[in-house]
């Protein structure tokens, strides 16, 4: 069989020693900026790039593979402990993990997290190695139209992203996609609600708006309790492993994650994101007690943290096939190759097959060190909670404070976290859920590009949202979703829902 | 073997800041013998793309040559702006330098409002690379030439259209002289950056894209978009079968992405010589010109005089050409 | 009638007032037309939505079947001011003082947020994150951070 000779050829490479070293410390690296609030890979990466350029290119593009994959775990840890989620999908994570580790499971939890992303990240390897033709096919039949109705189920999807009132989660919704109005309109180049200054012309940065609402508006309002209500932690951490029970609950959520994030992976710009916040509704749709999610249910961490990291896998699909970088890590891996004199694309398979093959196998291989490397660490971090608060929330502030610097090295940033902090106690206060928000946020400005993109396209006929296969299957399901969110509602009469504080 | 291959110093930081991170425990910290003053090159882009990349390239070699360092600031943001604000406000002292370009020191002063007057807030110091246009079209596609494309036009004006990685972007900007000087009617389609507008055209929905040949060089080679014309003076080397914007008949076609070096304005001209005298001799090594052909750029000469006027003819070139297009950004 | 929560109330004239700003914002944008949305159709159209979102979470304010009132509570003003003003000392010192400088001053001032603040264990804390994040995040990253109160 050609897949199994592939994988041989990849894993004679991937499994070189000098390349296990290599995929070890990209993993490691990867973990430490991932678990730094606000550092992302890019940033690394191009900083260890020149000193790359010594390195053979498989063992180079190994690494870096790792490091990419190792941000993305490290992320999900922080999400988790500390309820700082440093990227989108790890704002799904945040929602269940944070309230397991409140309760004690933070073990259980980033146990789950690594072992779903473990597998999550074989079966991704499998699909890119076996299917990546017909994946790259169905990333060409999404174009605009298809986006755009993506986007729009992706959003009615957001609201079931909350537990409380309706009428509050879809306000939260809209005023994601307001903050995401403020930007300079990609058609026209109009600056919008700037107020002049320059910095806001490219938008708020996400990070600083998920740092101000999810962990400073929490720690203002934990602070604000009086010390002995305050119980932050429950100091008893009741075991580091998941149980029967948990593993029971959380493999078919895990499979279910793995499977969407292989497919909404491949599409370019918010597939992960999308994968992971779709997976999370999924499950809390199918859950028979979707209460529990948002109060520390398993599935919640580990439906979307599979999803993430298949979908992370099949990214790599358009670069590998077609030599188009789909994200700005792929870019700079790009440019490495380039670099390095090997062309991007699909005559690599062909032509430097040691590369390719090793490259994919190195998938599995990182995702391999990744759950060697962090396993044993889950029993540190769960130590770190024990710190007393009156250490830890200071130590929080100020890491936040360097990574939100250093996003842009502007001080604009600062302010702009300065003020969400203010925004996230008051919704803190007045009971509004930030994650819907952030789900708004980031692809309402996506959705509106390509809906005005379609039209531009199509010259103004609407139509062409439902006369195109896929976008309107997607269409009616977001149609659905939103009937079925609604009647419970409406037929209940608006009974009161008491959230009760926890 | 294992760690001689990367850096030995970049080595043991990651594996300190591991240690203190990932275990808590804190070493001393080792006293690190900077030079008493390094130099910090401004990159008005974010960390990771082709501007940065050849910042750091040129910063690292021009560490190696006046053995100081020269530490890659990147300040993105605004279409360039808030990086070319900070280094046009910086003291002039040699110590805070712009890695410029198309962008910065030409079209975005004139798109948005900006806070410097990009004629007169710098000195330039050399330019060193240019990135010729490249028309790309998918591989199937009827259009073989730049009069294909011309005579769609001109039987369905409007129909024929072209994607751009946004408002501005040299792709954008060439499509509209394009459109200009062949008298015809293109759609313009934006983008935001990124990849999907060379997705949207290897999937057809797409006519062409007038791309800098930076990213599109992989995708030729790789068989993936098929050129038509190509924006240099003669033929590139690695196309030699396309022909030129001046063979398809458009010699006053001049739309290219370019990079240079500048300091704020008033910086001692010694200071300036010494730069530009040190650029010119990076830009000899054949390691720099094999680094920037590999990503599409032809290596420039570094000559501060020759900057001096390619900067102001480049503002003047846009400032008509975005008039007469009449593409705003109010 | 009668408030009968709070946290309704005060969100609704919240999302009645953010959504009103946005529209009223946006009319000075083009609006395009329905074949062709300008830059103006989104924000005013979404603005209008907000809004009358906030009138639902209002009106859900005085017929709320909760007898408690649903109070807002107390604003634990000690926190918010010292996290918010740390936040905010940090962006305005860091470019001027520096690192070493401003940021171990941040670490106390948000530690003084805390009911159980100490000078002991904040300037501690200070100095202990300050060695943390100087060898991680400037030895080891490398990050370009400036250290020392710029001279001019």
């Amino acid at each position: 069989m050609d897949l199994l000779q592939n994988l041989y050829i990849g894993f004679q490479t991937s499994l070189s020693l000098i390349n296990l070293w290599y995929a070890f410390l990209g993993a490691m690296l990867g973990t430490l900026i991932g678990v730094l609030p606000g550092l992302g890979p890019i940033a690394t990466i191009a900083m260890l790039l020149p000193s790359m350029y010594s390195l053979q290119p498989t063992s180079a593009l190994i690494m870096l593979a790792g490091i990419y994959y190792g941000a993305q775990y490290g992320g999900s840890t922080t999400a988790i402990l500390i309820n700082v989620p440093g990227e989108a999908s790890s704002v799904v994570t945040a929602l269940d993990g944070y309230q397991m580790a409140r309760h004690g499971r933070a073990g259980a939890a980033l146990a789950t997290a690594a072992l779903a992303s473990f597998f999550a990240g074989t079966i991704g390897t499998l699909v890119v190695a076996a299917f990546a033709p017909p994946l790259t096919a169905l990333a060409f039949e999404f174009g605009a139209p298809e986006y755009c109705a993506l986007m729009f189920l992706g959003l009615v999807g957001a609201v079931v992203l909350a537990s409380g009132s309706l009428a509050k989660a879809l306000a939260m919704v809209v005023l994601g996609l307001l903050l995401g109005q403020i930007n300079t309109d990609v058609i026209t180049a109009v600056p919008r609600f700037s107020f002049g200054i320059p910095e806001l012309m490219d938008g708020i940065n996400f990070v600083v708006i998920a740092m101000g609402v999810f962990s400073f508006g929490e720690i203002i309002a934990n602070l604000g309790k009086p010390p002995e209500h305050r119980e932050i932690f429950v100091k008893k951490v009741t075991g580091l492993w998941p149980s029967k029970q948990d593993f029971h609950d959380a493999a078919p959520a895990a499979l279910r994650g793995t499977l969407l994030g292989c497919l909404l992976g491949v599409l370019p710009g918010a597939g992960p994101m999308l994968a992971s916040f779709t997976s999370y509704s999924v499950e809390k749709k199918m859950s028979k007690t979707p209460e529990a999610f948002g109060k520390g249910a398993i599935q919640g961490v580990a439906a979307p943290e599979a999803a993430n990291n298949s979908g992370a896998q099949t990214s790599f699909i358009p670069m590998l096939t077609l030599g188009i970088p789909t994200s700005a890590v792929m870019a700079l891996m790009i440019g490495a190759m380039t670099i390095m004199g090997i062309q991007p694309g699909p005559q690599v398979m062909t032509t430097n097959p040691g590369l390719f093959w090793g490259l994919i196998t190195s998938m599995w291989v990182g995702n391999l060190m990744l759950v060697i490397l962090n396993l044993p660490l889950i029993g540190i971090w769960v130590k770190l909670l024990t710190v007393p608060y009156r250490f830890l929330f200071p130590a929080i502030m100020a890491f936040c404070a360097i990574g939100v610097y250093t996003l842009s090295n502007n001080t604009f940033d600062v302010y702009c976290a300065a003020a969400f902090a203010v925004v996230g106690f008051l919704f803190n206060k007045l009971g509004f859920e930030p994650a819907p928000l952030i789900l708004g946020f980031v692809l309402g400005p996506m959705m509106e590009e390509n809906l005005r993109r379609a039209l531009l396209m199509a010259r103004g006929d609407w139509s062409v949202f439902v006369t195109r296969p896929i976008s309107a299957t997607m269409i009616v399901l977001a149609v659905g979703l939103m009937v079925m969110i609604t009647l419970p509602a409406i037929s209940k009469k608006r009974e009161e829902v008491f959230v009760d504080e926890e | 073997m294992t760690t001689s291959l990367l850096s030995r110093r970049t080595f043991t930081r990651l594996l300190a800041a591991t240690a203190v991170a990932g275990l808590g425990c804190f070493g001393l910290a080792q006293a690190q013998t900077y030079p008493t003053k390094p130099v910090t090159l401004v990159v008005p882009y974010p960390a990771g793309g082709a501007n940065d990349m050849l910042g750091r390239l040129i910063g690292q070699k021009l560490s190696e040559g006046l053995g100081q360092q020269f530490i890659i600031d990147n300040k993105p943001g605004a279409g360039t702006l808030i990086g070319a604000t900070v280094v046009a406000k910086a003291p002039a002292d040699g110590y805070t330098l712009l890695v410029g370009g198309f962008a910065s020191n030409a079209v975005s002063p004139i798109l948005f409002k900006a806070e410097y007057d990009p004629l007169t807030a710098f000195e330039p110091i050399g330019l060193f690379g240019t990135a010729p246009m490249v028309v790309i079209t998918f591989p199937n596609s009827k259009y073989k030439t730049l009069k294909d494309v011309v005579e769609a036009a001109k039987a369905k004006p409007g129909e024929v259209m072209y994607g751009s990685s946004g408002n501005g972007s040299p792709l954008h900007l060439a499509g509209e002289m394009f459109t200009a000087q062949a008298k015809i009617n293109l759609t313009h389609v934006p983008y935001k950056g990124g990849s999907a507008h060379i997705l949207d055209l290897i999937g057809g929905r797409l006519d062409v894209i007038f791309d800098t040949s930076t990213n599109s060089t992989p995708l030729i080679k790789g068989g993936k978009v098929r050129p038509i014309a190509v924006s240099s003076k003669t033929r590139m080397a690695d196309f030699p079968d396309v022909p030129t914007f001046a063979e398809s008949g458009y010699p006053d076609f001049t739309v290219n992405g370019w990079y240079a070096l500048y300091a704020p304005a008033k910086t001692p001209k010694a200071i300036v010589d010494r730069l530009s005298v040190e650029l010119q001799k990076v830009l000899k090594q054949p390691e720099v010109i094999e680094k920037l052909r590999g990503v599409g750029v032809a290596p420039a000469s570094g000559v501060a005089s020759e900057l001096a006027k390619y900067g102001p003819d480049e503002f003047a070139k846009y400032t008509k050409l975005i008039k007469d297009a009449n593409i705003k950004a109010d | 009638m009668k408030i009968k929560s709070q946290k309704d109330f005060l969100s609704g004239v919240l999302l009645i007032l953010v959504g009103g700003a946005f529209a009223i914002g946006a009319t000075n944008y083009n609006f395009g037309i329905a074949v062709r949305p300008g830059p103006g159709y989104f924000p005013f159209g979404l603005g209008i939505i907000l809004a009358l979102l906030g009138i639902v979470v209002l009106t859900s304010a005085f017929t709320s079947k909760r007898t408690d009132g649903d109070p807002i509570g107390k604003i634990p003003w000690r926190p918010l001011l010292c996290i918010v003003g740390a936040i905010v000392f940090f962006g305005l010192a860091l470019p001027r003082l520096g690192f070493v400088i401003s940021f171990p001053l941040m670490i106390i001032m948000t530690a003084a947020g805390g009911s159980e603040f100490t000078w002991k264990d904040a300037v501690l804390n200070a100095a202990i994150l300050t060695v943390m994040s100087y060898l991680i995040f400037i030895y080891g990253l490398q990050l370009t951070i400036p250290l020392w109160p710029a001279l001019s």
